[in-house]
């Protein structure tokens, strides 16, 4: 799946990725590929993007998740 | 015209365009910062509004309170405009549609304005419309942080009920020499309206096959990223504004500095046919004194 990372400064982050893991507000979720769509409040936390070779791990400080058609996008203050 | 005086004339408009060439300077270095700000975070403005028009039905169902539309009793208007003028027509078409705006407002409830910006400010006091709040000194604003005051109280405001409707007036950047003022229904959150607004940036079409999960619960949802979502469209709405009003004032001051530099090259012709002048009636002057002498 295509993760895009946004912030008001612009695409920050656009990698392909097998699985992202990020702290929601009522716990952790992973979410792999083909998941069904989903919107989530992201809170302060380590996010975690999955590739296969490289994994990505930033502590944020809180956003909003969005995956809808094998995209997903992250939404986040700063990165 | 006495030399003296073309030469004063010449003087005070090579000081005119001095400062109004500096102006140009200052504020092309600030346009291209705030254009490449608002550029930036246009991507971001976009996602933001989708995801609000996805959540929107779900929410409405829910009877959301960002999304109720309750009785009209007070509308606030808030309006984005700049601290300082010598920026064309800037702060006058953003007065012009806001006016215009709130005169329809008026048929349906009482109108209160948040002013943002002096100029804005001063031309609402002037029009005795009942101000409400302002802010000011927004003109160089870049983090998302010194938007939060205006976000949190607009917010604040909403939820407690005190207004019912919430307008936002600002200039929608289009290029270095356009620039369209605009008003949008800020609150209670309306599909159509985010609709309008951004659909000639955006374009892309975007909808869910089937209805999102939404985590945690609608209820948390609600209170978590509604605010967040507007604090991110007031913030993009300053950084469009800021972006005209930079454009504006260096456009503005590129055609002072050039009718100054046509002006200085006019009166430099009038000084010298001045000069001319005075020699030749000087000479004659001269030849004829002569001439009697001998």
């Amino acid at each position: 799946m295509k993760v895009e990372i946004l912030t008001p400064k612009g695409l920050e982050l656009a990698v392909e990725a097998k699985t992202v893991i990020a702290p929601t507000l009522i716990g952790e979720i992973a979410v792999l590929e083909n998941h069904i769509p989903i919107i989530s409040v992201l809170k302060a936390g380590k996010l975690t993007i999955k590739s296969g070779e490289k994994d990505i791990t930033r502590e944020i400080e809180g956003g909003i998740l969005e995956f809808a058609k094998d995209k997903m996008v992250i939404l986040l203050k700063r990165f | 015209m006495e030399l003296k005086e073309i030469r004063r004339k010449i003087e005070s408009v090579s000081n005119i365009r001095k400062l109004t060439g500096a102006l140009e300077t200052l504020s092309a270095l600030k346009m291209k910062k705030s254009q490449k700000f608002a550029l930036d975070s246009r991507p971001f403005a976009q996602k933001v509004n989708q995801l609000l028009s996805h959540i929107e039905p779900v929410l409405k169902a829910r009877k959301d309170i960002f999304l109720r539309q309750d009785e009209v009793k007070k509308i606030l208007a808030v309006v984005i405009a700049s601290d300082r003028g010598f920026c064309g027509s800037f702060n006058q078409n953003v007065a012009r549609l806001a006016e215009k705006e709130i005169r329809k407002m008026k048929e349906t409830g009482e109108v209160e304005v948040f002013s943002v910006g002096k100029k804005a400010t001063a031309n609402f006091k002037k029009k005795k419309e009942k101000i409400n709040n302002s802010f000011f000194g927004i003109g160089d604003y870049g983090e998302l942080e010194e938007v939060k005051p205006i976000s949190d109280y607009i917010i604040r405001a909403f939820i407690e009920r005190k207004f019912q409707k919430v307008y936002i007036v600002w200039t929608d950047f289009q290029s270095t020499f356009f620039q369209k003022p605009r008003i949008m229904q800020l609150l209670p959150l309306d599909r159509e309206s985010l609709r309008e607004i951004f659909k000639e940036i955006s374009g892309e079409k975007h909808e869910h096959e089937t209805d999102p999960i939404i985590e945690p619960s609608l209820g948390m949802v609600g209170r978590e990223i509604i605010p967040q979502l507007i604090e991110y469209l007031i913030y993009q709405c300053i950084l469009e504004s800021n972006a005209s009003e930079h454009s504006a004032r260096m456009v503005a001051m590129r055609n002072a500095s050039d009718n100054a530099k046509k002006r200085v090259g006019e009166l430099m012709l009038d000084y010298n046919k001045a000069r001319q002048e005075m020699i030749t009636r000087e000479v004659t002057e001269i030849s004829s004194a002569k001439e009697v002498l001998e």
